[in-house]
């Protein structure tokens, strides 16, 4: 799977800073900062693992572009593209805008073929540019033969492993720390901040030691920022696990990234954490939303 | 295309069925699929539960390393549930759908026997209208004074698969406990 990715992540790479990053000169006449910025972002988000490769350059220029794709009789002369469809072009095979060839790219040789070695690996590729600002490469791959640092947690007889990148913190839930919005949704004081409660056996509906929230754990999961407390009954081993599809032979379960084999050669489910807030939220409407958040928040 | 898969096609709703079958009971009733289908059959074991699913999707086990969804066929036909003892099997069956081909395993009651069946061995289920589904029924046979229900293994799967797809979008189920 490395091998697969490395060439095209060299590539992005490379087109970033041939393509992207302008000469100093031309950025302080735009107003930037003299130094160009790769950013580099690599992340778990729901079923999938996102590589982002982001500049701050020029963007991809849309009508160079155009003129080249029209030269080159990719497409007709006066064929008109919508903005994504443009971006669509730098894939294609021995395409190139480059003026000049130079030893790290124009030769047109390239984006078609990045795209392919992720198309083989069964993900995607998308491009957000804006001209003078910069463009985004995001790289999307299914989390098929990737291993994860999980936390197994229990629930009455289930076990399920949660990501240790969306962990925060495990605590012993004080009940003085409990409240209730509307009489609905659940709220945890956690220092400074408030946490929404998600009891995660109402979400998968299975059945759990206890229902009284004092005599179980609170898990602290954040997702793009937003926190949540994920009720459990215990907590088991931390552990490395390899992620199995169940797309493979059944279908897509929301709340649920896929599934691995432990060690005693049982299957544990892995949390899919934004998909469990999302099921929560649909589970409890009141209480959970960032607006009533917020307006708890400020009431206090 | 052989000749036989021809006189099929114009004499329809038989679909061709000929050769040779496994057959499993449930439920007292023996039922038979296509044994080109069968990969394995293993003994049943617990398997993990899967939240959110129609109650006839038992989870998922690990079989050698593949994660591969159960399907309880007892639930499946909304027959009465039973606590498998011994006897219980899993069959593994490879479904073809739209996506490719899948693994999944069939629990059911009892292993029975394979047969050898003839395209005119084979009938056509009756037709009960709205009140018994026959849509996964290839056909009926008879062995000895025995009658086979023959299974169309990707029908099953796929309307069960199908509506398990649909039932998924949790928020209707989570609508009702909501209301309650």
């Amino acid at each position: 799977m490395l091998e697969k990715l490395s060439d095209p992540l060299v590539h992005l790479v490379r087109n970033s800073l041939d393509h992207g990053i302008e000469l100093p000169e031309v950025r302080k006449a735009c107003g930037k900062d003299e130094t160009g910025r790769v950013h580099l972002h690599a992340y778990h988000q729901g079923g999938t693992i996102v590589i982002e490769v982001a500049d701050d350059g020029a963007g991809l220029n849309k009508a160079k572009i155009l003129q080249a794709a029209r030269e080159q009789g990719v497409i007709g002369e006066h064929e008109a593209l919508a903005e994504d469809r443009i971006h669509e072009l730098i894939f294609q095979p021995g395409f190139s805008t480059a003026d000049t060839i130079t030893d790290i790219s124009g030769r047109g040789v390239g984006m078609d073929v990045v795209r392919r070695n992720i198309k083989d690996l069964g993900g995607s590729i998308e491009i957000e540019s804006e001209e003078g600002l910069g463009s985004t490469f995001t790289i999307r791959l299914p989390l098929t033969l990737a291993i994860l640092d999980g936390q197994l947690v229990r629930i009455g007889r289930h076990i399920y492993s949660i990501p240790l990148v969306s962990i925060v913190e495990s605590l012993q839930v004080a009940p003085k720390c409990v409240s209730r919005i509307t009489g609905k949704g659940e709220i945890y004081k956690l220092r400074a901040d408030y946490l929404p409660i998600i009891r995660l056996y109402e979400v998968f509906n299975v059945v759990s030691d206890s229902e009284r929230i004092e005599s179980g754990i609170l898990v602290v999961v954040e997702d793009d920022g937003q926190r949540a407390g994920i009720y459990i009954d215990e907590l088991l081993a931390q552990q490395q696990v390899v992620i199995k599809s169940l797309e493979t032979n059944y279908t897509r379960v929301p709340g649920i990234s896929g599934a691995t084999i432990l060690g005693d050669g049982t299957v544990a489910l892995i949390l899919d954490v934004p998909g469990v807030v999302e099921l929560s939220r649909n589970f409890v409407p009141v209480g959970f939303r960032p607006d009533t958040h917020e307006a708890v928040v400020r009431a206090a | 295309m052989n000749l036989g898969q021809q006189l099929n096609e114009t004499t329809q709703p038989m679909p061709t069925a000929a050769g040779q079958y496994l057959t499993f009971i449930l439920a007292g009733t023996e039922y038979g699929v296509d044994i080109l289908r069968v990969q394995e059959i293993k003994g049943w074991d617990t398997a993990t539960e899967i939240p959110n699913t129609p109650e006839y999707i038992r989870g998922i086990i690990n079989l050698r390393g593949t994660i591969v969804p159960i399907v309880d066929l007892r639930r499946r036909f909304h027959m009465d549930a039973v606590a498998y003892g011994n006897t219980a099997v899993v069959v593994v069956l490879k479904v073809k759908r739209a996506g490719g081909e899948r693994t999944m395993g069939f629990v059911v009651d009892a292993v029975s026997d394979v047969y050898n069946v003839t395209v005119d061995q084979i009938k056509a289920a009756p037709d009960f209208g709205t009140s018994v589904s026959t849509e996964f029924v290839k056909g009926l046979t008879t062995v000895g004074d025995k009658m086979v229900i023959l299974l169309e293994i990707d029908q099953l799967v796929d309307t069960g698969v199908a509506t398990a797809e649909k039932a998924l979008p949790i928020k209707a189920d989570l609508k009702r406990r909501g209301d309650t």
